[in-house]
Formats: structure tokens, C-alpha cells, sequence
């Protein structure tokens, strides 16, 4: 059964009488440890159908399963707690809580999971920072951290409660390309060692070139669909 | 979790000084204005009513209605006590009672030259009036009055606009509680500037002797106003507000009265939250007398109150007794 079932997922916006489609019946299939881009233009619907899918939006009509968990029917705090348990995500502009540290971050999933002792906690988010390649730094701020570091940090806190899936919307648009092609590098690692199913959308060839799979769309439709 | 949302707070306050010490400085300035405009509310309230008390209405303000008309209206000479010297007498040897002036109130127009201004004037008895009243204290020049003088004193803006000073002549244009007109000329003797605007703007002062053979109701007064024997005479607003509804007050008290007592007011029926230091004002009328009743405005009850629960309650029956 794929990680992520979605078929004729439509997702409309109204601006008074005027009704914009912004996803026009998408069918996706994404199997549990698949490396997938979506790529396309702007205004193509890649920022819609992960938000869709990561159950921060919901579609005007079709059809949604998670990890097995038909999401159509849930209430908020039901959606709240299948991104909480099952889903990391890592943002274009990180996202970080600027008053806590790169360490304090990393933690607040855990302690949000509350499942968890502080000892194993601390264990836990150490040797994740250090796999990210931050180790020393933990007790910086956002602020005082380099764009590339703060994205770190996000895979990181996406990461750290390992997530069935990771959906990260450009993760690269903010970075140069020495940190781009270091980030995806990280990615890529954390996906083949830890076999988490990744999904993150760019326009960027260097992001797409990573990908085990690519998925193109354009006017809200799936133009191509190719795996690698 | 409780924890974890108290660390979070706290760092948020910690790590981010500047944020927090603008946010407090925000809160405190705001709420350093709110104190200080309210508390200029509550003065200039205060203010309002101690003027209200000293220069206007005293106490209690007992009044004639022909018609048993018991409403806050101001008196005429043609709703006079044909007696009030005499009831003012027998009102201030009530226990508690400080003081208790008659008063001729009438409308009037000053001449003097060519200009002529409109004004409220009122007979006092110079002797009496003081006890009651603080406007022969506020005497700006000139003198305060004497008994059968024929003196008026007037308030500052009206000598000022005049152009009046103690020693010139002015007169006095009226008419009779029978609707002739009449004048008369008086010298000013003195000015008053009071804290009340309206005393120095609109009031001219002359002896209640004076003004009762002016108007030809000898003997009469429109008005008699009372002042209570109080340690502090000008209340607190707090004062005020802390005080209870009055304790003896009773709640259908048409009873207690001799047959054909009629009583009017929202604090005489069974409403007593409506009762607070300025929705207090108010009247009861008794109709014991067959040529005049009784009109008692207790704008300021609470004043009353603070010289003993029952008192103002207790004069109006004793005023209304005394009368009959």
C-alpha cells in the first residue's frame, strides 16, 4: 500500500464570485522511501498539493490517504495529530522559533510527542544535530546561525521524531548553491539511512537532478510523472 | 507540558529584553495615563459636587409645591412657603441640623447705565445664609451683607461685565409674586468670586427682608436649604460610594405618615439599587397643609447620611410635623 494515496484531489479558492482551481483532480501514488520532486512553474499547484497532503489545507473534493488514514473526514485536532506523529516539514524560510536555540528547536517535537525522558530527549536531539552537522552549535540562536545552518536545524526538527513522511517545500530557494547541493545532499542521506519518505517541491534543476522521482505539473495537473 | 509552556514564556520574555522592557514601558505609561485621567475624573466630580453642596443646593433642599407637584424644578415665586423664615427656624433647631437658610429666589434684571444684564436673584439672610452656604467666605471685595440694608452683592463676572464696583448704585428690575413689575435700587456692597461658575456668572445677593418687600411676599421663601451637621461637610467620592443604602429607610414608608401623605420617587418605592450619590436626587411631597405642601430634594442624601442613617428621613417627617 503507498505511503500516500490521492486521487482526483481538487482543491478550488473563491474570491467573491470568481472560483480559482488551483488542483484539478490530481491522482499520486508515493510509496514509503521515495525521493520525489515536484517540479514545475509557479502558480502550477506544487505548494497546494503539499499542503494538501501534509493536512495543513483541505480539498475541495477527492480523495486523501496517509500512511493508510483517510484523511477526508477528520476533524482539526485529528489532522493536528497525524502531522504531529507522522509527518516532519521543512520550510522555505526554516521557520525556526527565534528565541529558542538550534538545540530548544530540535527539542520542541519531542517535547510536543511528550513521549519521551528528558535524558532520552537530549540523547536524541545531540546525535541528530551532529548527523546534520551541527554538533557544537546547539546553543546558538536562528540569529546566529548562517541560512544553511538554520536549514539544517529544520531537517533536523523535521527529522527528529521520525516521521513516516518529510515534505519539504523548497528547501533550497533561500540558499546558494554550495548550500543547496549540501542540504539536498543531507536529504538524500537522511533518506536512504533512515527511510524516510521524502516530497518537496522546486523549480530548481540542481534540486530536481537529486530526485528518484519526478513529478512535473503544470495548471494544477500532473504533466509527468517519471521515476529515475 | 505546563512546564514546557512556562519555559517558553519565560524565554521569550529573557532572550528578548528589548521587546519585553518596550512592552512593559507601553503597559506602564498607558496605564499611568489611565490613572491619572481617572483620578482627574473623579476630582473634577468631587469638585462638581462639593460646589453643588456649598454654593447651590446645600444638604437638603425643601421647597412648596401648590399643586404637589414633587419634581426637582426650580422654585418660583409662585410656589413660595408663606412661612419659611419660620419654618427655616423650626428646621434648624432639628437635631443634627447645622443650619437651615430661607431663600427668595426670583428672576430679575440689572440696570446699571445703559446695560442690562438678566440674572437669578436671591433674598438671603445674611446672618443665616453662612451657616448653610460658603459664598460669604468668597467675598472679593467689598463686604458681605447686613440685614435691612438696601445692598445687593454680586457675583464677579456679572460686576465685571457691569462694570460695577462696591459703592456704585445699581437697580433691580422684577416683578411681584402678583406679576407687577417692580424696581429697585440698591447699592453694591460687595462681589463674590466662588469656585462655582454659576454663583459668580448668573447670581445677584440681596437680604431676604430686602427681597420679600420687593416682591411682596413678606415673610416667605421659595426654598429653605439645610446642611447637616457632618465632621467632613465636602464628601469623598469613595465616601459616598462606600456608604450603604440608608438603613432606616423604609421601604413602604406611606404608612408611617398621617392619612393624605403622598410620596413620590423611585428611592420611596421598592427600587432601592437605583439609589447612588447622584441618582439620589429627589422629592416627597405631603400635602398635610391645606395652603402649601412640603417639597424635600435630598440631592445630597448621602452627605445627610454620614451624620446618621435616619436623619434625613427623620427631618422630613419632622419638617413635615412642624409645618402642619
Amino acid at each position: 500500500m503507498p505511503l500516500i494515496e490521492a486521487r482526483d484531489l481538487t482543491r478550488e479558492y473563491s474570491h467573491g464570485r470568481m472560483t480559482v482551481p488551483a488542483l484539478r483532480g490530481v491522482d499520486l501514488d508515493v510509496e514509503a522511501g521515495e525521493f520525489t520532486a515536484i517540479a514545475g512553474p509557479s502558480g502550477s499547484g506544487k505548494t497546494t498539493l503539499l499542503n494538501l497532503i501534509g493536512c495543513l489545507d483541505r480539498p475541495t473534493r477527492g480523495r486523501l490517504v496517509i500512511d493508510g488514514d483517510d484523511v477526508a473526514g477528520y476533524k482539526p485536532s485529528e489532522l493536528a495529530g497525524l502531522r504531529r506523529e507522522k509527518i516532519g516539514f521543512v520550510f522555505q524560510t526554516y521557520n525556526l522559533v527565534p528565541v529558542l536555540t538550534a538545540y530548544e528547536n530540535v527539542e520542541l517535537p519531542l517535547v510536543l510527542l511528550g513521549r519521551q525522558t528528558h535524558s532520552e530527549i537530549k540523547d536524541r536531539v545531540m546525535s541528530m544535530l551532529s548527523e546534520v552537522g551541527l554538533a557544537g552549535l546547539e546553543n546558538r540562536r536562528p540569529m546566529d546561525l548562517s541560512g544553511g545552518q538554520q536549514q539544517r536545524v529544520a531537517i533536523a526538527r523535521a527529522l527528529v521524531k521520525q516521521p513516516r513522511l518529510v515534505l519539504a517545500d523548497e528547501p533550497t530557494a533561500n540558499l546558494d548553491s554550495e548550500n543547496s547541493e549540501a542540504i539536498l545532499a543531507l536529504m538524500k542521506t537522511m533518506n536512504e539511512t533512515r527511510g524516510a519518505t521524502f516530497l518537496f517541491s522546486s523549480h530548481d534543476p540542481l534540486v530536481i537532478g537529486y530526485a528518484g522521482r519526478l513529478v512535473q505539473m503544470r495548471d494544477g495537473q500532473i504533466a509527468l510523472d517519471e521515476r529515475r | 507540558m505546563l512546564r514546557f509552556y512556562l519555559g517558553f514564556t519565560a524565554k521569550n520574555i529573557w532572550r528578548r529584553k528589548r521587546r519585553t522592557i518596550l512592552t512593559a514601558a507601553a503597559i506602564a505609561i498607558g496605564i499611568m495615563y489611565f490613572v491619572m485621567f481617572d483620578s482627574l475624573l473623579a476630582g473634577a466630580d468631587r469638585d462638581a459636587q462639593i460646589n453643588t453642596i456649598d454654593f447651590e443646593t446645600g444638604h437638603l433642599w425643601v421647597g412648596a409645591s401648590q399643586e404637589g407637584d414633587a419634581t426637582l424644578a426650580r422654585p418660583t415665586l409662585e410656589d413660595t412657603i408663606p412661612s419659611g423664615q419660620a419654618v427655616a427656624q423650626a428646621i434648624a433647631e432639628l437635631p443634627g441640623v447645622a443650619g437651615a437658610a430661607p431663600r427668595l429666589v426670583f428672576p430679575a434684571s440689572l440696570i446699571a447705565g445703559l446695560d442690562e444684564l438678566p440674572v437669578s436673584a436671591a433674598g438671603v439672610d445674611p446672618e443665616v445664609d453662612p451657616q448653610v452656604f460658603r459664598i460669604s467666605q468668597f467675598v472679593s471685595s467689598g463686604r458681605w451683607l447686613e440685614r435691612g440694608e438696601d445692598g445687593v452683592v454680586l457675583g464677579k463676572r456679572i460686576a465685571d461685565l457691569l462694570q460695577l464696583e462696591p459703592g456704585d448704585m445699581v437697580t433691580v428690575r422684577t416683578q411681584t409674586a402678583q406679576m407687577a413689575f417692580q424696581a429697585v435700587d440698591l447699592i453694591v456692597v460687595g462681589t463674590v468670586e466662588t469656585p462655582h461658575p454659576l454663583v459668580n456668572q448668573s447670581q445677584a445677593f440681596m437680604p431676604l427682608d430686602v427681597a420679600q418687600a420687593a416682591v411682596g411676599a413678606p415673610g416667605s421663601a421659595t426654598s429653605i436649604h439645610v446642611r447637616a451637621q457632618s465632621a467632613a461637610p465636602s464628601p469623598s467620592r469613595r465616601d459616598l460610594s462606600g456608604l450603604p443604602y440608608p438603613c432606616s429607610l423604609p421601604r413602604t414608608p406611606a404608612g408611617a405618615y398621617t392619612p393624605g401623605t403622598t410620596l413620590r420617587h423611585s428611592l420611596l418605592s421598592d427600587q432601592p439599587s437605583e439609589f447612588s450619590p447622584w441618582s439620589s436626587s429627589g422629592s416627597w411631597s405631603s400635602s398635610q397643609s391645606s395652603a402649601w405642601s412640603i417639597r424635600f430634594s435630598y440631592l445630597h442624601w448621602n452627605e445627610c447620611a454620614r451624620s446618621g442613617c435616619s436623619r434625613p428621613w427623620a427631618w422630613m417627617k419632622a419638617i413635615s410635623q412642624s409645618s402642619s
